[in-house]
């Protein structure tokens, strides 16, 4: 069987005044089913770089992306949005959630965009979600009407909507308390032993502690691999 | 991505910024209203004239005599000496299958005196049947009859007009003696009141009497000169035959040669019916002019202010793109939301246009007539804007990279 992630050679470049800069320099990696790895480094290693590649959101300039046995680094807009929206769900440091609208209606957001269920069948995942994450009172409540550990429970909510495969974090608790933040991290433990893989970058230790496999980066490359 | 939740995102969008979106809205409101308004009060214009033309009489063609001409002068219309009463009876003697009446008119200009009043006006020598053609109806006595037509009797029928400047209030004229000019004659009827034209003759100010009379006793004329002649036709299908067999015998009558032109000239109530049409559309063309500019300009405000939303938007497209929006999506949720503004600010704009329009006809009473068409192809055409003037915006929207989307700050 095949790995769920399978980079090889990436290079990601950026022209930026005379000196192109090389946020990736060759990075190779795989990443199996249900592997819940971190990627850490200091700022500047190319770790969101990487992040944002795995993520469909960036496109490498070159080297070769296999998700889930297809390949996806030379697909048009259409089509990455088409793989982020059914195979993988985003969780931000930020949050990003909309403002206004309510917690279920930020978890129903990505089958909208899918269209896979039935208005009825959407609110109940949705609202299944929130509670599997913690907030099941707190389905009718704006983004102004939760703590930062809340909203962050939302967002995981809603990242797994549409049943994704793998899950990408970037710095998830970098927004956080402590003990928001290992409240998130506790929720990820339990959904990586549930199966869904998750792929985190954080620059935290202790946070990274949490998942079972750290890569390390510097200036672009991949310089440590370690599994638990 | 469903219909009708691009559409409750675009409404929160717009609902977000209240007082934003209604400023936004206003140029295509206020361009939208000005053109129903101006429309309704254009229209009830023109179904009025178009009412008070056909007060005219039906069925109705009307000849002149040609113009008189001094060398290269033209004078007024009815001025040309060539048509006389006998062409008039002889209209009705031999087309008698075509025309039902004809009514030869001959003007003068005369000093009405009643004791010690007078009043200057028009005195229209007309034939016995003229009332019927013209719709025109007695209020009070009687319209003179055929034997005094005949006989050139001094007898006359005034108009409302003359009535109030030569006669105290609720005095009743018929029998009383008027002096037209230097003769006196008998008032035997007052005719109904027909009020201003549609362009501003006061019809009313007339005194009628028969053609024979006044041709022969107020001009003292020894020829049988008219300036006008009104023709009533059977049926005004066959309008184009008559006025082809009039025009052949009044030709034949004045011994005109083929390479001759007409000395005299026929006009219908079609003619200027048509005339009313041809303003109309003209003016129809001049709103449509104004409308597409004032449109132009709420839809530049529109694509502005999107522009504004995108970038303000900017975070919100990102996550949107990084949970699966399509670029299709992105570009949809904006048009739409431009579509709505404008679609909103055209129906505001057509109930705006609705009010004004009754409030200038209740002000300066004028008859308004709202068509059903152009509220709806204003309301259609104020959404088309929204689509156009939004599509750039959406469109760069929807070019934007998720990354740098979320990046931004």
């Amino acid at each position: 069987m095949s790995s769920l992630i399978e980079i090889k050679d990436m290079y990601k470049v950026y022209a930026q005044g005379d000196e192109p800069v090389h946020a990736l320099d060759g990075v190779s990696v795989s990443i199996d089913y249900g592997e819940f790895v971190a990627i850490m480094g200091p700022s500047g290693s190319g770790k969101s770089t990487l992040l944002n590649i795995l993520g469909c959101l960036d496109t490498p300039t070159s080297g070769s992306y296999l998700l889930d046995g297809i390949e996806v680094a030379r697909r048009n807009r259409k089509e990455l949005a088409d793989i982020r929206n059914q195979k993988l769900g985003f969780v931000f440091q930020n949050f990003n959630l909309l403002p206004r609208i309510s917690a279920v209606e930020q978890v129903e957001l990505p089958d909208l965009y899918l269209g896979r269920l039935s208005r009825a069948k959407r609110r109940r995942r949705a609202v299944e979600l929130l509670r599997r994450v913690g907030l099941g009172a707190r389905g009718k409540h704006t983004p102004a009407e939760l703590s930062g550990g809340q909203q962050q429970r939302v967002a995981i909510a809603r990242a797994l909507m549409n049943e994704p495969p793998v899950l990408f974090a970037d710095e998830p608790t970098g927004n956080l308390d402590t003990k928001s933040s290992i409240e998130i991290m506790n929720l990820f433990t339990e959904l990586s032993n549930e199966g869904i893989t998750i792929v985190m970058v954080t620059h935290e230790d202790d946070i990274a502690a949490f998942a079972k496999r750290q890569l390390v980066m510097k200036d672009g490359k991949l310089i440590k691999d370690c599994r638990k | 991505m469903n219909f009708a939740m691009i559409l409750k995102v675009a409404l929160f969008a717009i609902l977000r910024n209240k007082m934003r979106s209604f400023l936004t809205c206003i140029g295509i409101i206020v361009g939208i209203a000005a053109v129903i308004a101006v429309l309704a009060i254009g229209k009830g214009a023109s179904v009025m004239m178009v009412k008070e033309i056909s007060s005219m009489g039906d069925n109705l063609v009307m000849i002149w005599p040609e113009r008189h001409r001094r060398g290269e002068v033209r004078t007024g219309m009815g001025s040309g000496q060539t048509m006389t009463a006998d062409d008039a009876k002889a209209i009705k003697r031999e087309l008698s299958h075509l025309v039902s009446s004809v009514s030869p008119t001959v003007n003068v200009s005369c000093q009405f005196i009643r004791n010690n009043r007078n009043w200057n006006g028009r005195v229209s020598g007309v034939s016995f049947d003229y009332p019927e053609i013209r719709n025109w109806e007695v209020s009070n006595g009687r319209f003179f009859e055929e034997h005094e037509e005949r006989a050139c009797s001094r007898v006359c029928v005034i108009g409302t007009t003359v009535l109030a400047n030569l006669y105290e209030d609720g005095e009743n004229p018929v029998g009383t003696i008027l002096r037209i000019g230097s003769m006196p004659f008998r008032v035997i009827g007052v005719l109904s009141s027909k009020g201003a034209t549609g362009w501003g003759q006061d019809q009313d100010d007339i005194v009628m009497a028969p053609y024979t009379t006044t041709s022969r006793i107020l001009q003292r004329s020894k020829f049988k000169a008219i300036n006008m002649m009104n023709v009533s036709l059977v049926s005004m299908d066959d309008l184009e035959e008559s006025k082809r067999e009039i025009t052949a015998l009044l030709r034949q009558r004045h011994q005109l040669a083929d390479y001759q032109d007409n000395d005299f000239e026929t006009r219908d109530t079609t003619e200027i019916m048509n005339t009313i049409g041809s303003v109309s559309g003209l003016m129809t063309v001049l709103l449509t002019a104004v409308a597409a500019i004032s449109l132009l300009v709420g839809g530049i405000g529109i694509m502005n202010i999107m522009l504004v939303s995108v970038t303000e938007r900017i975070k919100e497209i990102g996550l949107r793109m990084a949970i699966g929006a399509t670029p299709a999506a992105i570009l949809w949720q904006f048009i739409l939301e431009a579509v709505m503004l404008s679609t909103v600010g055209g129906a505001v704009g057509v109930a705006v246009g609705i009010g004004t329009a009754h409030a200038i006809g209740e002000i300066q009473h004028w008859p308004i007539v709202i068509e059903a068409s152009s509220a709806i192809w204003s309301f259609v055409f104020s959404s088309f804007v929204g689509m156009f003037f939004g599509f750039y915006p959406a469109y760069r929207a929807s070019k934007l990279n998720p990354i740098d989307c979320l990046r931004y700050e």
